[in-house]
Parts: C-alpha cells; structure tokens; sequence
C-alpha cells in the first residue's frame, strides 16, 4: 500500500491543478513537492527497513493476463526519485512566463509525472505498456497547444515516430506473453518465458523491445524526431522529455530488456551498444557546429543518453550503475541547461549564439551558476556528472575496449561544444541582442541555486545515491546467463 | 421475447400518439423502453429462452442487446433535437423502434428465416430515414444508393440462405451445424457456395471491403444523427449476425474460404485506412474509419475462437461511444456539410467539446488510456493467438495510417480560429458529454469482458 500515493499524489493533483484556475501553479506546484516529500519518506523507509522491495498487486484484466502490478526496489526508487525532484524544479521553472490557459499547462505536467512515475514502478508488461503511452499524449499536447513554429508538423512527427516504436514493443511483449506458462504479463512470468526461448528468438524480442527504446531515447539513426521537438517546444516540455522521459527508455532497459532476453543481448547487444556509441559521437560533433544554443542542448542530450544506453548495455554492475545515476545527474543538469536557455530567451528573444556575448558582465551571477553546470555537463571531478559518466566508462570498457574508448572521446567532444557555448554567449563584449539582457530574479537565481547545489552535493558525496540501487542491481544482473 | 414485444409496441405507440396528441413523452417513453430491455437482459444474463425455434435469448443475444440499449438511450439522449421536427416526430419515432426491433431480430435469431425478417425489419426504416431530409439532394442520393445496394445485398442473403437450405435442408442454424460435418460432395459444395453468398450480403451491411462502397456516399448523404446510427446500432446487430452465422460454421470452412475471409480483413483494413488517410470531409473521414473499425471486428469474428462475443460486445460498445461522441460534436458545428476545417480553433471556442472529440478520436486510434485501446489490443491479441501474425502487422500498419487522419481532426482544432464563437451547448448535451468521455476511460479502467 505504501507504494500507491506516488501515482495518487500527481494524479489527485493534475486533477486539482485543472479546477483551480488562476492558483494552478501554486496548487501544482504544493502538490509535486508533497510529492517529493512522501518520495523521501520513502527512501527513509527503504534504507531503514533494510532495503526491502515493496511491492503491490492486484488483478486488472485477468482474462487478458494483465495486472495491476506495482514494484518499487532501488532501481525503480532511484528513478521515482528522479522524477520527483525534477518534476517541482520544472514546474517552478515555468513562473516566469506567462503561459495562456496555464492551468491546463500544470494539469497536463502533473498527468504526465503520474504516467512517468507509473512506468517506473509498473511490475507488468501490459500495465508498462499502457503507461508509456499515457505519458506520451500530455506531451504531445502541451508541444502542439503551447509550442513553436512548425508545432503541427514536428509533433506529428514525434508523435507517429514514438507510437511506431511503441507497437513494436506491444508486439514483442504479445509474443512473450503467449510463451508464459501461466498466460500472464506479470513481470517474473515475462522473465520466466524470455530466458526459456531460444538465442535468435531472444533477438527478435530484443530488437522489437529495443526499438521503442531507441527512438523514445533517442540513439542514431532513430534520432530525426528530437532536435526538431525539442526545438519547438515550450521550455517545461523540452524539460520533462529530456530531463523525464527519455529516462522512461534507460530505465526500460534496465527492466524489460536485459533481464527479459539475457542471451539475445548477450548475443545482439553489441550491434545495440555499437549504434549507442556511434550516436554518442555523432551527436557530439553535430554539437561542435550548431549555432542555436537550444539545438546545441538537444544533441548533447542524445550524445549523453547515448552514453547512458551503452553502459547499461554492457550489462555489468558499474554500467548499470553508472547509467542510473546519470540519469538521476542528467535530469537535474537538462534542467538547468534548459532554464538557462529561457531565461537567456525570455530577455533577449534569441538563441542564436553568434548574437549574444558578454552577458557574464551583466550578470555575474549567472555567469557563474551558469558554468557550474557546464561542467558537470562535461564531467568534471566533484559535479555529480562525473560520477555517473566514470562509471559507465568503465562498464563500457569492460564490456568492449575500443568501444569504451571512442565513447570516453565523448567527454572531450562535451569539453568543446559546452565551453565554446559558454564562451559564445557569456564572456566577450557585449553584442546584439545581448544588450537587452536584464538581471535574473530573485525565483531564477534561487531555482538555478537549487541546481548547483544538487550538482555539488551530489558530486562531492554520492555514496548515498550509489548505495540506493546497488543492491537491486546485483540482484538483477545475478544468475543472469548472457 | 419480452425485449421484442415492449420494443414494438413502443413503436406502435409512436405511431398512434400522433393522433392522441401525445409527442411530448415519445422521449422519455423510447428511452424508458431502452432501458427496461437493458436492465432485462442484465437481470436474465444467465439464463436462456427459445422462442419456437426462431429466436433465443441467452448468454448470446444478452450482451448483445445490452450494448445496443445502451448505444440506444445514448443516441436518443444525444441526438433528441433530431426528432423536433413540427410533422415527423412521430414518423421518426416509429421508424427508429421499428428498426430497433428488427436489430433485435437480428441479434437473436436461430433460424435463417428470422434472420431475413430481422434484415429488412432493421433496414427499411433506415432506408427511409437515411432520406428524410426531402429537400437535399445528397440525403436523396444517399436513401436511393443506400436501398439499391441494401436490396441488392438482401437478394445475395436470400440466395445464399435458399443454397443452405438446398444443402442441409433446414433453415434452424443449429441443425445446419449438425448436418455440416457428412453432406455428399456435391451438397458440400453447395453448403460453401452459400455460406460465401451470405457472408458477401454481411460484407455489405457491415461495409467491408470490397462491398463498402456505398458507405461513403450514404453516410455522407444522410442526416447526422442517422449516419450515427447507422454506424452504431445497425453495425452492431450486423455483426452480432455475422458472428452467429460464422461461429454455426466454424468447423465446416475448408481454407481456401478462411483465406477469402483473411483477404477479407485485409482489404477492409487497407483500403479504409489508405483513402480515409485523404479525406477532406469529416464524414467522409469517419465512413472511412468506421470500414476501419469494421475490418478489426472481422479479425475478431474470424480469430477468436471462443469468447468471440465478448470481445465484439466490448469493441462494438466502445466504438459506438466514441463515434457517438464525435457525430454529436459534428452535428452540433454544423448540420450538414462538414469539412475538417470546420473544426478549426473548437479547443478554444468550446473546450468540452473538443476535449470529448479528442477523447473519441484518441479511442478510436486506440492510443491507451482510453477504451479503444483495450478493444484493439485484444482483436490483435486474438489475431496473434490464432496464428495470424500477419494480420497483427497488418492491424499496426492500420492503426498508425488511423493515428495520422485522427490526429488531423484534433490538431486543426488547436489552430487559432477565425470563425465566430458558437453557441453554447445545452446542458443535457454537456452531460452527454461527460458521460460518454466518462464511459471511454472507465471501460479501460473496468473492462466490461
């Protein structure tokens, strides 16, 4: 019972947040740090009570075999806690502008955080499957009512792109789940019925699982949907597909791939994690050349969830590792990255990054919190960035050597394009659309302040993050046959 | 057979209340009907009664009728502004009950001779109906093509029950079963001519491809309320039919007829999906996706081997929710015409109503969490089961072509709008609403199987 109230709280609040009109950012806003506050009540309970898996169940439709399954171990918590650290920062992020219909706006956040949150802890392949899509339709909404230029098309696009993916995975959990012994979509019958198939059926089931995940991420060449979305979306949608949803695909992995067909990723994995690491490297030099600053991001975020899928691909405890805290560190800094861009947007009117300069003289302060993330974006020792990419770096390197030393390249491509965006636009002489610039409030210095310090925090003592999943990690990986 | 009886004479009283003066309560009379038939067939569910080997109401026919009540007392609720008519209330009354009638024949029948009764009771009315509005060109259109082709599609049923009955010698479906299994060859094939004959006539009722042209035409042609009709009830009982008459079969079709039938669905699913992908007319369109839905429901009919009427029962009442929802909206924007563009800016004009058209098309896309999805899946999942992947496939490719024009609809409603502000709904109407976006979401949440 005491996993319920992380899909009650947004679901009950999203509900709230639509009926309250004018007060919808404060409602939504009360009821996602509730929920972050019940999230590490949570942990608290889960540390105290020896780690312990809770779990909860119920029949949904039984004549079909699905289930009303929730399970939360370390990894699910890891990334509940994800999203709901996330979720109140993304929501925050969004007062300063002044969305028409916002109630709508926040309503449509929260459901989407309920769906998220949903997938997370789903522990049945049907009830994984209807949540994913769920999350799909409020971000597809919010991109095409609040979004920009082009906004029909572009989500079209995403929306098509996702689905196509999606019937893939539907497909390859229908054809488990007729090999289930007890015709169910529970997830240990779905373990159970994966590992007895033969290797090649294995990678059939691999492939059309790892689809979903590949375009949801997204890893090259399934990769055209997301410059363009990102691009026209609103800053909190751009925020919660990358710092979010795209997690939704690492996390899926993590669950539903390898545990499911051991030997087919044993087998095929290395075409994954080769595609995985040609994603990275291109995407990071397609980074080196843009000019748009929000474009600049959205390339980063595919190199460095491009990183995160290699790693875990490996299949080893420090891949595994590694990609759950990166994610945890991905979404903190995405959304940093992206409330820079807005609040740079918001002054200025521009992202073209040839057009801006020098606004670390006019504002000191935002130069500086500014950099911080930067440099946890390219990994420096003691941001929180370093601890998860060193991780996956090794994981990667275990697994495959060249293969983990083209994706360490990585980190020096991030070095680049991440410096030459903060020198383009902060230092040097003030310029163009540059003059415009006003200093930041008192809401985005503090929300920005909320970002480095979790950076810090986190980067100067992960232990604790680390300890969350790694014993469910071990568990998972263990007696797995690859 | 109590079911049958209140329903008729519901429609008699229809009939005499014009000179009784009595319209006023022809509404809540019809709809009173509806739901004492409803609430009927729910308290007999687990029991069965033959009526003099014609007609059976059982675990069958049950579920059934309460689809069709239910879809019933909806399109009264939803559509009663069609009946306002100064002369013809009455006239619509009585046609309507009459046709329900006949569609409880047909959802009911044991003996291929009811079945007939059953067809031409449920579709004479419709052919009227369909041309009531006399002054339009197109309604006209619509009523004759609509006859033509009925009739025509009535004479294939005909001459396909007379083969079966030179076959087995008897119109009672279950001694047709009996006697499938040791006919001499040449009864065989007689047998096979007419079970193709009479699932051609289906074909034609429930529009499949190749038989589905008419269905564009008349469901653009006619008024609104019956074009949802149309899809809604007399789709249903087509298909209750067409599930008794296969499921009296099932075990006497040599393969090449199950490959025709497969083909079937295929070209159903193809060629809806493909020309409904350019449509420009919102009817038009939603002839298109109701071929759409047809083809999933003949995967269903055809795969599932057992259970098969509660799978059709639960997409049959999801897919009537949904286009009620989205021909309500429709006639509510415009009466007649109706291109995509009159939907432009509806989000920000009246949101409920957009709201519940994007409900509808989300379900009828079948993009979880609404109903539609669960209908879907399981037609897929019986398709896979029954060892047809290909026809998953097919199912897929169908339904991400299905996301493309629905989505059409919906994106140009959040387009800024240059039209003037409509009016208002009614308050009934808005509740109609509510229920039905309600219903869409709680039939995930409980599926009713």
């Amino acid at each position: 019972m005491l996993i319920l109230p992380i899909l009650i709280i947004p679901l009950v609040t999203a509900i709230l947040t639509y009926f309250s009109g004018k007060n919808a950012k404060y409602v939504s806003l009360a009821g996602s740090l509730l929920n972050l506050a019940y999230v590490l009540f949570l942990l608290y309970h889960y540390n105290t009570n020896g780690q312990e898996t809770l779990t909860f169940s119920m029949p949904w439709i039984p004549q079909l075999g699905a289930n009303f399954n929730l399970m939360l171990d370390g990894i699910s918590l890891m990334l509940t806690i994800l999203s709901s650290i996330v979720m109140p920062m993304v929501l925050y992020a969004s007062f300063n502008r002044d969305y028409p219909d916002r109630h709508v706006l926040y309503a449509l956040m929260m459901l989407m955080d309920f769906a998220m949150a949903g997938s997370f802890i789903a522990a049945d392949g049907f009830l994984f499957y209807v949540f994913w899509e769920i999350a799909l339709i409020p971000i597809y909404f919010i991109c095409l009512k609040w979004g920009g230029e082009g906004r029909q098309r572009v989500t079209l696009k995403f929306f098509l792109y996702t689905m196509v993916g999606s019937l893939f995975m539907l497909f390859s959990f229908i054809y488990l789940y007729q090999h289930t012994a007890d015709h169910s979509f529970a997830l240990q019958s779905l373990y159970e019925a994966g590992r007895a198939l033969p290797v090649t059926q294995q990678g059939l089931v691999f492939a059309g699982i790892f689809l979903a995940f590949a375009i949801k991420m997204p890893i090259f060449p399934l990769h055209t949907w997301q410059p363009e979305t990102y691009y026209i979306a609103p800053t909190p949608g751009a925020m919660l597909l990358s710092g979010i949803m795209l997690k939704m695909a690492t996390y899926g992995i993590i669950r539903w791939l390898i545990p499911i067909v051991p030997q087919g990723v044993g087998e095929y994995g290395i075409w994954a994690v080769g595609f995985a690491v040609v994603s990275i490297l291109y995407a990071s030099f397609i980074s080196i050349v843009q000019k748009d600053y929000k474009r600049l991001i959205a390339f980063a975020s595919i190199a460095h969830v491009g990183l995160i899928a290699a790693g875990i691909l490996s299949a080893n405890v420090q891949g595994v590792q590694g990609g759950l805290v990166e994610m945890l560190s991905h979404g903190i800094n995405t959304v940093g990255l992206f409330f820079v861009y807005d609040i740079i947007v918001t002054r200025t009117g521009t992202s073209d990054m040839d057009r801006l300069g020098g606004i670390r003289d006019i504002d000191p302060r935002l130069g500086f919190m500014f950099l911080i993330i930067v440099l946890s974006v390219v990994a420096l020792p003691f941001t929180n960035g370093f601890v998860g990419e060193f991780l996956l770096i090794i994981g990667l390197f275990q697994y495959h050597q060249i293969l983990g030393a083209l994706a360490g390249i990585s980190i020096i491509l991030g070095v680049v394009y991440m410096f030459r965006s903060f020198q383009k636009m902060m230092l040097g002489e003030v310029k163009d659309e540059a003059v415009l610039y006003k200093k930041q409030t008192r809401q985005e210095t503090l929300l920005l302040l909320v970002v480095c310090v979790l950076i810090v925090g986190f980067g100067v003592y992960p232990k604790p993050i680390l300890a969350i999943s790694e014993k469910s990690v071990m568990e998972l990986l263990q007696g797995l046959k690859f | 057979m109590t079911e049958l009886i209140i329903l008729s004479l519901t429609g008699v009283a229809a009939l005499v209340s014009e000179f009784l003066n009595l319209r006023k309560i022809l509404l809540p009379l019809a709809i009173l009907a509806l739901l004492v038939v409803l609430g009927l067939s729910f308290s007999h569910l687990g029991t069965s009664e033959l009526v003099y080997n014609m007609a059976s109401f059982d675990g069958f026919s049950r579920p059934f009728l309460m689809v069709l009540c239910t879809l019933g007392v909806l399109w009264f609720w939803g559509f009663r502004r069609f009946f306002e008519a100064e002369k013809t209330t009455t006239d619509y009354f009585a046609l309507t009950l009459f046709s329900f009638a006949g569609a409880v024949c047909m959802v009911s029948y044991t003996n291929l001779a009811m079945l007939f009764l059953g067809v031409e009771i449920l579709s004479i009315p419709v052919y009227v109906l369909a041309g009531s509005n006399k002054s339009d060109v197109k309604g006209n259109e619509a009523s004759f093509k609509y006859f033509l082709l009925g009739a025509f599609s009535s004479a294939f049923l005909l001459f396909g029950i007379a083969l079966l009955y030179g076959a087995t010698g008897t119109f009672d479906l279950a001694e047709i079963t009996s006697k499938t299994t040791n006919l001499t060859s040449q009864n065989q094939g007689l047998l096979q001519v007419g079970f193709v004959l009479t699932v051609a006539a289906f074909a034609f009722k429930v529009a499949a491809a190749p038989f589905h042209f008419w269905a564009p035409d008349v469901y653009e042609g006619s008024p609104t309320p019956v074009t949802a009709y149309m899809v809604t009830v007399v789709k249903v009982a087509a298909f209750a039919a067409l599930l008794k008459f296969f499921q009296a079969f099932q075990n006497a079709i040599p393969q090449t007829v199950a490959w025709s039938i497969y083909g079937l669905c295929f070209l159903t699913l193809m060629v809806a999906n493909f020309i409904a992908a350019s449509q420009k007319n919102v009817k038009r369109l939603m002839a298109y996706s109701s071929i759409s839905h047809t083809g999933f429901m003949l995967i269903g009919i055809f795969c599932q081997k057992e259970g098969a009427e509660h799978l059709l029962t639960y997409y049959a009442l999801v897919y009537g929710i949904a286009s009620l929802t989205a021909f309500r909206v429709l006639w509510y924007l415009r009466n007649e015409v109706a291109d995509i563009q009159d939907f432009r800016g509806l989000l920000h004009t009246n949101q409920l109503a957009a709201v519940s058209v994007i409900m509808a098309m989300l379900s009828m896309a079948g993009i979880p969490p609404l109903a539609g999805f669960i209908a879907k899946y399981r037609v897929l999942a019986a398709a896979s089961a029954a060892g047809q992947g290909w026809l998953v496939v097919v199912g897929i490719l169908a339904s991400l072509l299905a996301i493309y024009y629905y989505f059409k609809i919906v994106i140009v409603m959040f387009e800024p709008s240059e039209q003037a502000p409509v009016r208002p709904l009614h308050l009934a109407d808005k509740v109609f609403l509510y229920v039905c976006c309600g219903l869409l979401i709680a039939l995930t949440v409980w599926p009713v199987v």
